[in-house]
């Protein structure tokens, strides 16, 4: 988990919440929100799911998108995604 | 043979048998294999799912298919409930509600959440200004039928949303008996979830489902692959989604014709009244379509169903889960009738192919019912 990191609040381009939902849903979901942004854009991701902390990371440098870091919730985590390019086929799902 | 218990169930419809056939055998894929022959099979579930959403005007990842009504309202009043927990742990709902509410109510009760049971009116309503008096600050969750199948008036829903939208407490309808039977639209409703089952609009039993409205959380009942978007894990049942979707489809497109059907059949068999000793039960008119409940003055429920039996006519005493358990129907009990009262109710509920020949032999049978029996 060496790539995780805390950030101030920034501005984001869409939001998703996944709490309450568990894998695989934590990865499909974000596959299918990156869809809808253009190169550049940030995702932001609620999710309590604890395996997140490390499949997160390791989806988005599987498959291109930049890993920005996490804020923490109330009582889950947010992750920001900065999509970075067309998704690298056969990425981890 | 007469089959006058249509909110049972209902028989599958001709073209949602045909429709479903071929995922029974020869396109048998699983919608989750990474192939085309799944992703085909994937395809047809999200067209069944658009038709659903169609008939209840929901977008269509506010859809997710379960195994059942029963399902769907233990999904839906759990997964809420666990999910808003920290909004406060009180729920209401009311005493005529299908045990599908009303068990998973009393789990929740048993770790830790309160639950108020509402009694409804003479007529079976519950009255949106009982629903309001019962608020408290700590209630999260609202749970009411949209029309009772025991009773079959049909409560005034968009009334009760309105009063729960600026207390900002979810609001969950039963609308299993409402969905392809009668005009449902969540949009105008305002509702925040909802549960339909399959088979009581012509489709297949074993096919459920709920509406949750976009952007709540839900916390899931059943865990597994990411199939129903994570919200209901495991193997999709193809074939019966599929027929689920067709039969939402000519839900959809025959509605007011059906409706006007039943309606009339219901209207012949209202000639019934004119015997001696025979109430209505519930609202006359803002009932579901093809439904009539009624008291039978000095004799019991059971004494008539066997009675109409021995001539090839079904009906019910009420909901079928009630009815084996319990000899008078809690429901009427809840609405003030007496416990004798309650012992002989009988439920009708024709179909859009009901026919008069149908009719005139039940009003036949039901008179030589009444002179045997008294």
């Amino acid at each position: 988990m060496e790539n995780l990191k805390f950030l101030n609040p920034l501005k984001v381009n869409k939001t998703i919440d996944i709490v309450y939902l568990m894998c695989p849903m934590h990865i499909v979901s974000i596959k299918k929100a990156l869809k809808e942004l253009k190169e550049g854009e940030i995702l932001e991701v609620l999710s309590d799911f604890s395996h997140a902390l490390e499949d997160i990371p390791k989806w988005c440098k599987m498959s291109g998108h930049e890993f920005l870091g996490i804020i923490e919730g109330d009582d889950y985590l947010k992750f920001y995604i900065k999509k970075c390019q067309e998704e690298i086929p056969n990425g981890l799902s | 043979m007469v089959y006058l218990d249509y909110y049972s169930t209902s028989p599958l419809e001709e073209e949602v048998f045909e429709a479903m056939c071929p995922f029974l055998k020869e396109r048998f894929y699983n919608p989750l294999s990474k192939n085309k022959m799944g992703f085909l099979i994937k395809e047809e579930i999200e067209v069944a799912r658009s038709k659903v959403a169609n008939l209840i005007n929901a977008n269509n990842d506010e859809i997710i298919f379960t195994s059942s009504g029963t399902e769907s309202n233990n999904a839906i009043i759990k997964g809420l409930s666990f999910a808003y927990k920290k909004n406060g742990k009180h729920i209401i709902t009311s005493k005529s509600e299908h045990h599908s509410v009303l068990n998973p109510l009393r789990s929740l009760e048993r770790i830790g959440f309160y639950v108020t049971f509402l009694s409804p009116d003479t007529y079976g309503e519950i009255k949106p200004s009982y629903v309001e008096s019962a608020l408290r600050d700590d209630t999260m969750l609202v749970s009411i039928n949209f029309g009772s199948v025991d009773v079959g008036t049909i409560n005034n829903i968009k009334e009760i949303s309105k009063i729960l939208r600026s207390k900002d407490v979810l609001f969950h309808i039963d609308a299993v008996a409402a969905v392809g039977n009668i005009h449902v639209d969540v949009k105008e409703l305002g509702v925040d979830s909802l549960s339909f089952s399959s088979h009581i609009f012509g489709g297949p039993k074993g096919v459920g489902g709920f509406y949750l409205k976009d952007g709540l959380r839900f916390m899931p009942l059943i865990y597994g692959g990411p199939q129903e978007f994570g919200k209901r894990a495991g193997t999709e049942n193809v074939a019966g989604i599929v027929g689920t979707g067709v039969a939402a489809e000519l839900a959809m497109i025959n509605l007011d014709n059906r409706i006007k059907k039943r309606n009339k059949a219901i209207d012949e068999i209202k000639n019934i009244f004119s015997f001696d000793g025979i109430e209505i039960v519930g609202k006359d008119l803002e009932r579901l379509p093809g439904h009539l409940s009624f008291i039978i003055d000095g004799i019991k429920s059971e004494s008539m169903i066997a009675y109409l039996e021995e001539n090839d006519i079904y009906v019910s005493s009420g909901s079928p889960c009630v009815s084996y358990a319990l000899k008078a129907s809690p429901v009427l009990v809840s609405m003030g009738y007496s416990f004798e009262q309650a012992s002989s109710v009988i439920t009708l509920s024709a179909s859009h192919k009901t026919t008069e020949d149908e009719i005139e032999y039940f009003l036949d049978i039901f008179g030589k019912a009444l002179a045997k029996l008294r």
